[in-house]
C-alpha cells in the first residue's frame, strides 16, 4: 500500500512518520517536499521513474512553489492521475479552504490534530477506511 | 398747539434705530415735528401762505386779446390750483402707500399693513373726490362755497374714522390674525369703499350743504374739532395700543403721522376763516406729510426686511458651505476607520489561523519526547514536559478562541431569512450527547423567522445552551428558550437554573478570555460569550444577562432585521 505525502515542513514529515509507525499501518509512507515534485513523481519523471503508484495522496496546502491547490487541480484534471484518492491534510480550518478543496474534487479533508495520540488515532483511522471500508480502483 | 405735540412725542418712543427694527429713526420724527411745527412759526414770523387772486375787471377783460383773457382767468384761481395740487399730491402719496401695503402683504403675510393701507386709500379717494369736486372736473349740484369747505370737513371726519375703524379691529381681544387672510381683506376693503362712496355720494347730489365755515368766530372750522379729537385719541391712545400688540415700523409710523394729523386740524379749526389763506394751505401741506409718514414707514420696514433677509441669505449660504466641508471630512474620516478596522479584524484572523503551524509543532514533539524519553527523563523532568504539553494546548484554545471570534467578522455570509426555531433545533441535535449526559431539558416558545446568517446562530445558541448545561450545580439543567417583539424588535431569551452570578460581572463576561471561574471549577477559555457578542452586533443587536446567584441566569439578546441588512449592505 503506497501512499504519498507531500508536505515541505520537515517537522511534519518526521510527525507523519511516527504517527504511521505507531499507528502499525501496512502502509508504505513516501514523502515529497513540494507541489513540483509530487508531479515528477505522480508523472514518473527524472529520478521518480521508477517510483510506484501511489493508492493514495495526502496532500498539505501551504507549500511553496507549487502549493496543495495547484496539485490538487493537476491531479484531478489529469485523466491518468484522477482516479488516485487525494486526502488534504492541513493545519487550515478556514471554511473558504474546505469548500475550494472539496469543489476541486478533494476526497476529504482532514485537520491535522495537534495532540499526537489524536493524529496517530487519525492516521489508523484513515488508513483503516482508506484500505480496509473503502473500496480503490 | 405746542403742548399737543410735546404730549404726543411723549407717547412716542424714540429710539436709535439699530436697537429695535420696530420703530422710526429718532431723527425721522423730531424731522416731521420740525416740519410741523416751522410754517405756523413763520407765519408768526410775518410769512403768508395764503394765495391771492387778482381782481378782475370784467370791463377791461372784454377788451384784451384771448391769451391776456386766460391769464386772467388763471390769476383769479390761483388757490383753486394750488388746492388742487396739494390735494393730489396727498392722494397720490395714498395710492403709493396702499400699493406697497400690498406688495408688504404679499411677502410677510401681516395683514394688518395692507387693511390699515385700504383705509387710506379709500380717505385719499375721498379727497380726490373732495378735489376734483373743488376744481369742477366733477358736478356736484351745491356751490363750491359750501361744497369745497364741508367736503373737507367731511373728508377729514371719514379719514379719522376709517383709520380708527382700521386699527380697532385688530384691538379686539379674540382677534385671531392666523386665521385672517385673504377674504378677511377682500371683506373689509370692500367695506371702506362702500362706505366712501356713499358718502360721496350724498355729497355730490345734494343740491345745499350745511355751512362750515365760520370766519368770524374763534373756531372759524367747528367741523374740524371732530377730526381733531379723533386724531389726538387716535394718535395718544390708539395708535399705541395698536403698536404694542402689532410692533412694526408701520405701525410706529401711524402713531408718528398722528402729528402732523392733528396740527393740520389746529390750523383748520383756528387759524383758517377763508378758502386758500395761509392756514388753509399750510394745512393741506401738512395733509400731505400725513399721509407720506405711513408710506414712509412700510418703505423703511421694506429696505430692513430686504437686508436682514440678505444678511440671513449669506449667513445660510456660509454655515451650507460648512456643513459640506464637515459632511465631506465625516465621509474621510468613515471611509478610513471602515478600511481600518476591516484590517484588524483580516489581521486577527490571519495571525491566529498562521499561529496554528508552529504550535502543532511544538506540541506534537513535546509529546513524543515525552513518551520517548520517559525511561531516561527523572520525575521533575516528566513534570517540566507535562506543564510544557499543557501549556501548548491551552494556547491551542486560546488561538481557536480567537480565530473563532474574528472569523464572525470576516464572515461576508448574506443574512437569509430563517426559522430560528429549526436553527435551535438542530443545535439541540448536534448536542444531544451532552444533553443526555447532564439530564438537561429544554423547552421553546415559538420563534420567529428572521434575517440572519444561518452559521452564526447556530454558534450563538450553542454557546449559550452549552453555557446554561455546563455551569450548573448538578440539578438536571432546565433551559427555556423564547423570543417577542421589543419595540419593533425581536428580543430572544435563554433562561437557566445554573449557578448564576453577581451583578457586578454582567459586563466582564462579554469580553475575550475573561472567566469567572478557574480552569479546574469548569473548563473553558472564556471566548464563548465573547464570539455570542460579536454575532449579535453582527445582527445589529444588544447581549446582556440578568441572574441571581444560586438560581439561574438568563441571556437576552435582539435582533434588528432592518439595520442589520444596511450593514452588510455596506461593509
Amino acid at each position: 500500500m503506497e501512499v504519498l505525502l507531500v508536505e515541505d515542513n520537515p517537522a511534519d514529515q518526521m510527525l507523519a512518520q511516527q504517527a504511521f509507525k505507531d499507528a502499525n499501518t501496512p502502509c508504505t509512507l513516501n514523502i515529497v517536499a513540494d507541489g513540483e515534485q509530487a508531479m515528477m513523481y505522480l508523472r514518473n519523471i527524472d529520478q521518480y521513474k521508477n517510483a510506484n503508484r501511489p493508492k493514495l495522496i495526502l496532500l498539505d496546502l501551504n507549500m511553496p512553489k507549487m502549493d496543495g491547490h495547484e496539485v490538487l487541480e493537476a491531479v484531478k484534471t489529469d485523466p491518468e492521475l484522477a482516479g488516485i484518492p487525494v486526502v488534504i491534510l492541513t493545519t487550515s480550518s478556514n471554511p473558504k479552504d474546505v469548500k475550494s478543496c472539496y469543489a476541486a474534487h478533494a476526497n476529504s479533508y482532514v485537520r491535522k490534530p495537534a495532540d499526537m495520540n489524536e493524529f496517530t488515532d487519525a492516521v489508523r483511522d484513515l488508513e483503516h477506511y482508506w484500505f480496509d471500508v473503502v473500496s480503490l480502483p | 398747539m405746542k403742548e399737543d405735540t410735546i404730549s404726543a412725542l411723549e407717547v412716542v418712543d424714540v429710539q436709535g434705530s439699530s436697537s429695535a427694527t420696530t420703530s422710526m429713526p429718532g431723527v425721522f420724527v423730531w424731522g416731521i415735528v420740525a416740519i410741523c411745527v416751522i410754517p405756523f412759526l413763520l407765519t408768526l414770523a410775518g410769512f403768508d401762505f395764503g394765495s391771492h387772486a387778482e381782481k378782475f375787471d370784467m370791463a377791461e377783460m372784454a377788451q384784451a386779446s384771448g391769451p391776456a383773457q386766460v391769464d386772467a382767468m388763471f390769476n383769479r384761481l390761483p388757490g383753486a390750483f394750488a388746492h388742487a395740487l396739494l390735494e393730489w399730491t396727498a392722494f397720490c402719496a395714498a395710492i403709493f402707500t396702499v400699493l406697497l401695503a400690498f406688495s408688504q402683504f404679499r411677502m410677510t403675510g401681516d395683514i394688518t399693513t395692507p387693511i390699515i393701507g385700504m383705509a387710506l386709500f379709500c380717505a385719499g379717494c375721498m379727497d380726490a373726490f373732495h378735489t376734483l369736486a373743488a376744481a369742477r372736473l366733477i358736478t356736484a349740484e351745491a356751490s363750491n362755497q359750501d361744497l369745497i369747505p364741508f367736503t373737507w370737513a367731511i373728508c377729514r371726519i371719514f379719514n379719522a374714522m376709517i383709520m380708527i375703524i382700521g386699527v380697532s379691529l385688530f384691538l379686539r381681544k379674540d382677534f385671531n390674525f392666523r386665521l385672517a387672510g385673504v377674504p378677511f381683506l377682500i371683506g373689509t376693503s370692500v367695506l371702506f369703499m362702500v362706505l366712501a362712496y356713499a358718502i360721496i355720494s350724498y355729497c355730490a347730489n345734494s343740491a345745499s350743504l350745511p355751512q362750515t365755515q365760520y370766519p368770524d368766530s374763534l373756531i372759524t372750522r367747528p367741523y374740524d374739532v371732530i377730526p381733531l379729537v379723533l386724531f389726538a385719541f387716535a394718535g395718544l391712545y390708539l395708535y399705541p395700543k395698536f403698536y404694542r400688540k402689532v410692533p412694526s415700523l408701520f405701525a410706529h409710523a401711524l402713531i408718528i403721522s398722528a402729528i402732523p394729523e392733528v396740527v393740520v386740524e389746529l390750523h383748520m379749526a383756528f387759524g383758517s376763516s377763508a378758502l386758500f389763506d395761509s392756514h388753509f394751505n399750510i394745512a393741506h401741506f401738512l395733509k400731505i406729510i400725513a399721509y407720506v409718514v405711513p408710506f414712509l414707514g412700510l418703505m423703511l420696514d421694506y429696505i430692513r426686511t430686504y437686508r436682514e433677509q440678505q444678511q440671513a441669505h449669506e449667513a445660510l449660504e456660509i454655515s451650507q458651505t460648512e456643513l459640506e466641508l464637515q459632511a465631506g471630512k465625516l465621509k474621510i474620516i468613515n471611509e478610513e476607520l471602515t478600511t481600518s478596522n476591516a484590517e484588524l479584524e483580516q489581521f486577527a484572523y490571519i495571525a491566529s489561523h498562521d499561529l496554528q503551524e508552529p504550535l502543532r509543532t511544538v506540541t506534537s514533539f513535546l509529546q513524543l519526547l515525552e513518551r520517548d524519553c520517559k525511561e531516561k527523563v527523572s520525575d521533575d523532568g516528566k513534570k517540566y514536559i507535562d506543564f510544557a504539553v499543557d501549556g501548548s494546548m491551552r494556547m491551542k484554545q486560546l488561538i481557536e478562541g480567537l480565530l473563532g471570534v474574528s472569523r464572525v467578522g470576516t464572515s461576508d455570509q448574506e443574512m437569509v431569512a430563517t426559522d430560528t426555531g429549526e436553527i435551535l433545533q438542530a443545535v439541540i441535535n448536534t448536542m444531544h450527547e451532552s444533553i443526555e449526559r447532564s439530564a438537561a431539558v429544554i423547552q421553546y416558545d415559538e420563534l420567529p423567522t428572521l434575517h440572519v446568517d444561518e452559521n452564526q446562530l447556530h454558534q450563538l445558541f450553542q454557546n449559550l445552551i452549552g453555557n446554561a448545561i455546563k455551569y450548573c450545580d448538578g440539578t438536571a439543567p432546565k433551559i427555556v428558550v423564547s423570543a417577542e417583539q421589543v419595540d419593533g424588535v425581536w428580543q430572544f431569551s435563554v433562561a437557566d437554573n445554573g449557578i448564576g452570578m453577581s451583578s457586578k460581572h454582567y459586563s466582564r463576561i462579554f469580553q475575550i478570555f475573561q472567566r469567572l471561574h478557574g480552569r479546574e471549577e469548569y473548563s473553558g477559555v472564556g471566548i464563548g460569550l465573547a464570539i455570542c457578542k460579536k454575532i449579535v452586533e453582527r445582527h445589529a443587536g444588544r447581549i446582556w444577562v440578568e441572574s441571581t446567584v444560586g438560581e439561574g441566569s438568563t441571556f437576552y439578546f435582539t435582533i434588528n432585521e432592518s439595520t442589520s441588512a444596511r450593514l452588510s449592505a455596506v461593509g
